[in-house]
């Protein structure tokens, strides 16, 4: 026992409190920052209703706040909303897991095997660069205006980011952890569960975390120009009928659905990556 | 005692061993001719300037690298391929950060056929060899540099190994550090009497530890000479016998290099 071993005992003890409790001057600079964050929406809806009550914009195009609230609730009570809601947000997770899975599959393979990177990973980079929109005209054509085009779109926006997460995830392992699995004989199948995921699942997560937000853009996107439900199409039909309040409700719970989104994923992405981010902290 | 199987020893045999990279289409010549024999319970330090092979060296000798020409024989059993019988140690300690010192040990037995029990009674005996023993359950980062190079050893030792392999184990840690995990390699060693091979940079360490000290040159990596160091374990670091000699092998990696 030596190399100060008895230091890092107190050490090893101390930081689990360290974690638990930050100590107390840290709190009120995180409390005005909570407050900034609010200060912001609220002088927006203040703005709003200010500008509505100024009578300088007709209220068709300067929608009163109250009038946005009974619209809200008419279309919720009526059933509306959460059809098109559960359209969109169903067409969002069934594509954005198909699309995790196919770009999880193919970023791993890419990762492990030379030969899959030298074939796959030029075409990822090409049609990276290709925003998944512009995709939008070609795809409708080909699976046309159905639920599958939707789909598609989402699972390609999601596909893409998260094979190229699961890619470097793989590819940034320190080589010595897999050549101390090699020299352990340590069968391919529990070097892949016990090494490979693990240690790439920090980058993973990362990965799936912004594809989720990018495929629910393109999906609200998609569903302005081809669907028969769904937030983007709500907009859509309030448009083509001059009702601005209704085009408002969907710019809103579209921000909403992706601010929660994100945030829920954040909170998944702590437990889940709990255990690898010991290394850096 | 806590490790009681008497750990096996080997002979190493290389013989006119070459190996070449290929860099852009250029071969480039890493290692040429090396002929080296290493006896059983033999401690072989290894020292030379960047670029001499001798971490490339160790890495085909643990099998990790596979593509040679020449031979490379452990008990006249030709190496193409990581086994069992060879342990190794690299500069990073490289445990993995998700497991605990005790997991990370367990690790390397994964693939071993033996009964739980005995498998969890390895572990524990090797972590208290290594002097962590309190801290089974420390995760990586808790550690210190030199803790966690002891987990390393720790994980290392316990499949037995014939052959460990140390490449630069000692490089990243602090002086004092550095000088107390050189007596427990020493310890170590002496308690198991297993083949050591080390790489290292520090001349100093690689004569207190070694029976012979092997002087590599650069472009391509081949061996300039061998010195034998005569002196019993464990050994005394104020010796002048032992001085004399790290003068003279200090001299000779310098030779005709300006410092």
């Amino acid at each position: 026992m030596d190399d100060g071993s008895v230091i890092l005992k107190t050490r090893v003890t101390a930081a689990p409190v360290a974690l638990l409790a930050p100590p107390a001057p840290e709190r009120k600079p995180w409390k005005r920052q909570r407050l900034a964050a609010v200060l912001s929406p609220i002088i927006l809806i203040v703005g709003w209703t200010l500008l509505s009550r100024s009578g300088w914009f007709p209220a068709e195009i300067v929608v009163p706040p109250e009038v946005l609230w009974t619209t809200f609730v008419t279309y919720w009570s009526n059933g509306q909303l959460p059809d098109h809601l559960t359209g969109s947000l169903g067409r969002l997770f069934g594509g954005y897991l198909i699309g995790a899975g196919i770009g999880i599959a193919l970023g791993t393979l890419m990762g492990v095997s030379k030969q899959a990177e030298a074939y796959v990973l030029p075409g990822f980079h090409i049609l990276r660069q290709l925003p998944t929109v512009a995709l939008i005209p070609a795809f409708i054509m080909i699976f046309g205006v159905g639920e599958t085009v939707k789909l598609v779109l989402v699972a390609k926006a999601t596909a893409l980011p998260v094979a190229l997460a699961a890619f470097q995830g793989v590819k940034g392992i320190p080589r010595t952890w897999l050549d101390v699995a090699r020299i352990h004989r340590i069968p391919a199948l529990t070097q892949f569960t016990h090494v490979i995921v693990p240690a790439s699942l920090p980058v993973l997560v990362q990965g799936l975390r912004t594809a989720l937000a990018r495929s629910w853009m393109v999906l609200v996107a998609a569903e302005l120009l081809v669907a028969d439900s769904g937030i983007g199409q709500m907009m859509e039909w309030g448009r083509q009928t001059f009702r601005l309040d209704l085009v408002l409700i969907g710019v809103v719970i579209t921000g909403l659905i992706g601010f929660t989104l994100d945030k829920g994923f954040r909170a998944l992405e702590r437990v889940l990556t709990r255990g690898s981010r010991k290394q850096n902290a | 005692m806590p490790f009681e199987t008497p750990s096996p020893t080997a002979k190493l045999s290389i013989q006119s061993l070459s190996k070449n990279y290929v860099i852009d289409q250029k071969a480039l010549r890493v290692l040429l001719n090396i002929d080296l024999d290493v006896h059983e319970g033999e401690f072989v330090s290894i020292v030379g300037r960047s670029g001499c092979g001798k971490s490339t060296l160790l890495r085909l000798v643990s099998g990790l690298e596979n593509d040679y020409s020449g031979t490379i024989q452990l008990d006249g059993k030709v190496i193409n391929a990581p086994s069992l019988d060879r342990g190794m140690i690299f500069q990073d300690p490289s445990l993995l950060p998700w497991m605990t010192v005790r997991e990370n040990v367990a690790f390397a037995l994964v693939n071993q056929n033996i009964p739980k029990a005995e498998k969890d009674k390895r572990v524990l005996d090797l972590i208290d060899l290594v002097g962590l023993k309190g801290f089974e359950s420390a995760y990586p980062k808790e550690l210190s540099g030199g803790m966690a190079q002891r987990a390393a050893i720790a994980r290392a030792l316990v499949s037995q190994p014939k052959v460990l392999l140390l490449d630069e184990p000692l490089g990243a840690l602090d002086a004092l550090t550095r000088l107390r995990l050189q007596n427990e390699l020493q310890r170590i060693w002496l308690q198991h009497r297993m083949t050591m091979i080390m790489v290292t940079h520090d001349v100093e360490e690689a004569v207190y530890l070694g029976d012979r000290v092997v002087i590599m040159d650069p472009e391509p990596g081949r061996i300039r000479r061998i010195v034998d160091v005569p002196l019993a374990h464990p050994r005394d670091r104020a010796s002048p016998v032992l001085h004399a000699i790290r003068d003279e092998v200090l001299k000779d990696l310098t030779n005709g290099v300006v410092i």
